[in-house]
């Protein structure tokens, strides 16, 4: 029996039809009213609660796949534990989170079905957390350890079961933190209210989340809640499942996501977040605009220059307008992060349902803005061609990431920061006699690159810096440099073609030859050789047709002229 | 509410040179009288809520879903309220003995009185240990066991840390011995955070699941490691090679060791036995885990430079390094030499040694390669080629695989170095020859392996693996699974996922889980 998972089908076919796409610049207007919340409260009328908000905490988005989570707050404040043994200090920022959990996709397992001939079966995991604690334990992962610290109290609060567990957090986590849980038992959906917070800071942060505790009430929904995952999946904004030969009917399914997805965005904005749209990117902010202008701005030019660039690669696809979230500082991007879907904590948020960056306090030349590069590369790459992406030899993938990441698009002429770091190592290598050929580095295989790298040789690095030499103004000098990663991108584009087809001739023999001998086990020694030998292929077929005029004197010339270079 | 039961009599007593009173005849609850019942596994587990029925060989345990066997041999003891204790004589001997009032016990015959107050005693103790027991179950109720050493705190019930904390006080001591270690009698002994499964440690120790243990080796250091009940062996290894860490700390608590020789060092003393009756450890044994990896790689031809080991860090240090340790320490006068040079390397003046992460001094590569051959006095590197020499025919001819489960070990170690088609080979090779012999997870790991996991031997994998751990919510259910798709096995297969439910009622989810975990 062979098991798939289908966790984030992007499930495009039932999306809702709509006519056009969205104005091509300012503030989209189908956004949802809601219902008007009285002064100084948070009210939901879609998931039924309100409370006060307590002073000192700013409302924080919640992403556009969350379905449990109905609120997030993050403390203004931060507060501050040292170490009494090694000396070392860690900053923290309370939050608190308001999470519906019903009880109808509580109980909900797994789903399992099965082709006609009973072979194969999808499981479909609707719903990853069967209680408070085990979502606690699936989403706080990487954060620290953490126990229930005190026996449950059962209590009632106007008329409502209330469970108050108290969680502590000590070990591998940053600084020992307490979570406290207060779940609010309703017939359908258990609202837990949890408060974290610095454990030597505790009785500061309760004082600060009073009013919420005090406040919270239960109030009347909209509408009975129908939630069945806490993951909403067709919303995601990643690999379009359209039939690309079919340009028209991947256009409209573009367009159609790209409305949905802008609009769900817009409508689970906190009061005092922005939304813009201008040009090819939607921004949404509680940064300042002056901040939000130049990152869209950038962002619009950094597309541009991929199309001008690189725009060969993407056979006329509508790209959607990625929306690009822009948190006010470090606090809120963190918060905003850590949500309660599996696997994002806190992390780099890969090009999934929107790109997200925050202004950091080294300002337009900080990180921030370089990991948000990355998201634009990665995006227009999975968006215009994605089979490429995944065939591209790693060196190339990573150094064009590498590059895009250092530059600034200010205006549409980037401002190039080259990788000094990698021009150091590479004049090191060169030193210790440690460099690869070119014409060997272009046929290298993975596996052959990684056998290297345990030596002195450092062909990966070696690789990044030809791309930083092969994008750089310096090419124009030499006439083998000038336009040759655009002739060998091309060129590996016709051939990823052509062996696509022929790697599925091979794995549909190599399974029907399985099927006769040892099954799964022959089959998956045979796919593994097959892949081998096609990414040979496939680099010696894109060198032949790159190369196919080099002498062995034109090749001396580029190495050296690539070595001069920085 | 345990010791408040009104004991009656136990089916299994404590080990006993004569006959112990036979099961047979003790006599389940009679109808109506469903009274409580307590179930005592050998690997720690208590369960309060079956119906309990001994038998010749086995206890038979009434689940909702329906009866399950379990081996005597997997049984501490199983305690039923309200039940009359019997001995039936096999003997002319013992029926004599018996009809004048005497029954055996604890290797005497006694008054039969006298004996079912020494039970009921025992039992009593019992109770109340498993009450104790149950209601150290969760982190924050933790017990907090003080032994001669260290400072558990565990989940775990007491019965069966017991061996672990004996091993490591045993550990301590060898190793103390052994290299003349001091705790700093002001800090307080090393806390070892004992979880009773891996799910509890993983959650309140804050460990990736790739990661079977650690040691904190900042602020008052700590230990964290998991009880894991289908292999104690294994645990006891993981336990071995952290606390070796916290040993080599107190060698000098500002330094780091390099990779090598800390990591192989722990392996050596990683590979030890503990005797539980002597109460005594035995290191320098073969460590059939790391064993099977160099003999794997070494038969593909793959040999690790000496030089490139001692010089860099790598994985090889826990395999290759530690045959290299386990050479050096069998070898009297080398040990000697190498103990000097392990010490050296914190407290020498000559040792050139630099600041590490954690501002931890340490000693560079090519550093430890210089004094490791200035203290074994090898002159230069042809002399270290010799060595490197005389170390693999070492590995070749010394070094041989240990016990009837060496290739079960072996199936491991490949399995988790991703070799999936050489551990499917090795689980097959050893359960075609020990069939019987091995571990109930063995079987289980051989059929997460197999290609066609519901043919016939799939299924006979399972089967041994829940007639071997009955228990297992995990077993039955993927048993279950299989078995409802085939149609003379369907009510089989519906039986087992039943009782996996009861046993663990989020089986379904827990065990897709563990599939892709």
């Amino acid at each position: 029996m062979r098991t798939l998972i289908l966790t984030t089908a992007a499930a495009l076919a039932l999306l809702p039809a709509v006519s056009a796409a969205p104005a091509a610049s300012g503030p989209i207007a189908t956004v949802q009213k809601r219902k008007k919340a009285p002064k100084g409260y948070h009210q939901d009328t879609r998931y039924g609660f309100k409370f006060k908000q307590p002073a000192k905490f700013k409302n924080i988005a919640v992403r556009v796949r969350e379905e449990w989570l109905a609120a997030k707050y993050v403390c203004t404040q931060q507060f501050t534990y040292t170490d009494g043994e090694t000396g070392g200090t860690a900053n923290h920022y309370p939050e608190f989170m308001v999470i519906a959990m019903p009880h109808s996709a509580m109980n909900e397992g797994t789903e399992v079905s099965k082709d006609e001939d009973g072979k194969e079966s999808v499981i479909k995991i609707s719903n990853p957390y069967r209680d408070y604690d085990d979502l606690l334990k699936r989403t706080f992962e990487g954060q620290g350890g953490f126990f229930l610290a005190e026996d449950p109290v059962e209590t009632e609060i106007d008329g409502v079961p209330v469970e108050k567990r108290t969680y502590r957090s000590d070990k591998l986590s940053r600084a020992p933190l307490t979570i406290d849980a207060w779940i609010y038992k309703t017939e359908d959906v258990d609202y837990v209210v949890h408060v974290i917070g610095l454990t030597n800071h505790w009785e500061s942060v309760n004082k600060l989340v009073k009013p919420l505790r005090n406040t919270f009430e239960l109030i009347e929904k909209d509408a009975p809640l129908r939630i069945t995952s806490a993951l909403e999946t067709q919303f995601r904004l990643g690999r379009l499942s359209v039939d690309v030969e079919d340009k028209r009917e991947a256009r409209s399914a573009a367009v159609k996501s790209e409305k949905v997805i802008h609009e769900k965005a817009i409508n689970k904005l906190p009061d005092d977040w922005n939304h813009k749209l201008s040009g090819r990117v939607l921004t949404v902010y509680s940064s300042d605009k002056k901040f939000a202008n130049r990152v869209q701005k950038h962002a619009n030019n950094l597309l541009d220059w991929m199309d001008d660039n690189f725009g060969f690669l993407g056979g006329g696809t509508y790209l959607r307008k990625p929306i690009i979230r822009i948190c006010r500082d470090d606090a809120e991007y963190f918060a905003y992060l850590a949500g309660i879907n599996v696997g994002n904590g806190g992390g780099y948020l890969y090009a999934g349902e929107e790109l997200v960056t925050r202004w950091d306090s080294d300002g337009w030349s900080g990180a921030s803005v370089n990991r948000l590069n990355n998201q634009i590369y990665d995006y227009w790459m999975q968006e215009r061609n994605f089979d490429l992406k995944t065939a591209l030899p790693q060196w190339i993938d990573t150094g064009l990431q590498r590059l895009i990441s250092n530059s600034r698009h200010d205006s549409r002429k980037p401002d190039w920061r080259f990788d000094v770091d990698l021009i150091v190592y590479g004049k090191t290598l060169e030193r210790s006699g440690n460099t690869i050929d070119l014409k060997d580095l272009f046929k290298m295989t993975e596996k052959e690159m990684n056998e290297l790298q345990q030596g002195d040789s450092k062909p990966h690095f070696e690789g990044w810096l030809l791309v930083n030499y092969l994008s750089s103004p310096e090419i124009k000098r030499h006439k083998l440099a000038e336009g040759l990663l655009g002739t060998y991108l091309r060129n590996m584009q016709k051939v990823v073609k052509e062996i696509e087809k022929e790697q599925k001739r091979k794995l549909d023999a190599a399974r029907r030859q399985a099927s006769k001998g040892d099954g799964e086990r022959e089959y998956a020694a045979l796919r593994r050789q097959i892949f081998e030998k096609m990414e040979k292929e496939l680099l010696q077929r894109t060198f032949d047709l790159t190369f196919s005029d080099f002498s062995d004197s034109d090749w001396k010339d580029l190495n050296a002229h690539f070595r001069k270079a920085f | 509410m345990l010791n408040a039961l009104a004991i009656g009599t136990i089916a299994l007593a404590s080990a006993t040179a004569l006959p112990r009173p036979t099961a047979p005849n003790a006599p389940g609850p009679a109808p109506g009288d469903e009274g409580r019942s307590i179930l005592i596994m050998k690997d720690g587990r208590i369960f309060t809520e079956f119906g309990l029925e001994q038998k010749t060989d086995h206890v038979e345990v009434t689940l909702e879903a329906g009866k399950v066997e379990v081996d005597n041999a997997l049984i501490e003891i199983v305690l039923k309220e309200g039940q009359e204790v019997t001995f039936t004589p096999q003997t002319d001997e013992e029926r004599e003995k018996y009809e004048k009032g005497f029954v055996p016990f604890n290797g005497r015959w006694i008054k039969k009185k006298n004996a079912e107050r020494a039970i009921r005693k025992d039992l009593e103790d019992r109770l109340e240990q498993a009450e104790e027991d149950l209601a150290h179950q969760e982190w924050r109720n933790k017990y907090e066991t003080e032994t001669k050493h260290f400072r558990w705190l565990h989940t775990t019930p007491q019965r069966v840390t017991r061996r672990f904390m004996d091993s490591s006080d045993a550990y301590y001591d060898i190793f103390k011995k052994d290299w003349g270690i001091k705790r700093n009698k002001r800090k307080p002994k090393l806390s070892i955070n004992f979880y009773n499964d891996a799910s509890e440690y993983q959650q309140v120790a804050g460990a990736g699941a790739g990661a079977l243990a650690y040691f904190m080796f900042l602020g008052d250091y700590d230990l964290n490691a998991f009880y894991d009940r289908l292999d104690p062996d294994f645990t006891e290894q993981v336990v071995f090679h952290e606390l070796g860490h916290y040993l080599h700390k107190l060698i000098d608590e500002q330094f780091k060791y390099p990779h090598w020789p800390g990591e192989s060092l722990c392996e050596y003393y990683g590979g030890a036995r503990f005797d539980e009756a002597t109460g005594k450890l035995e290191v320098g044994l073969i460590h059939n885990g790391r064993l099977a990896t160099i003999k794997s790689e070494m038969a593909e031809g793959e040999k690790i430079e000496l030089e490139k080991m001692i010089t860099t860090r790598g994985f090889e240090d826990y395999t290759w390094g530690w045959s290299f340790v386990h050479m050096l320490m069998q070898d009297k006068s080398r040990r000697k030499n190498f103990r000097k040079f392990f010490l050296g390397l914190a407290s020498d003046k000559k040792v050139k040694r630099e600041r590490g992460g954690f501002n931890l001094k340490t000693v560079a590569g090519q550093e430890v390669l210089r004094y490791f051959m200035e203290c074994m006095k090898i002159p230069d590197r042809d002399a270290l080629r010799e060595l490197e020499k005389e170390w693999y025919e070492y590995i070749d001819e010394e070094l041989d695989f240990d016990g009837e489960n060496a290739l079960i070990w072996e199936a491991k170690t490949a399995k988790n170095l991703g070799e999936r088609d050489k551990a499917r080979d090795l689980y097959k090779k050893a359960l075609s020859e020990n069939f019987e012999g091995a571990p109930a997870s063995a079987h289980y790991e051989y059929w997460r392996l197999m290609e066609k996991k519901d043919g016939s031997d799939g299924i006979k994998q399972l089967r041994a693996a829940v007639r071997k751990a009955p228990l297992t919510a995990l077993f039955r259910w993927e048993l279950g699974e299989l078995l409802e798709d085939r149609k003379k096995d369907k009510e089989e297969g519906a039986l087992n996922k039943a009782i996996a439910k009861e046993l663990d009622p989020y089986i379904d989810r827990n065990a897709l889980r563990f599939r892709f975990d």
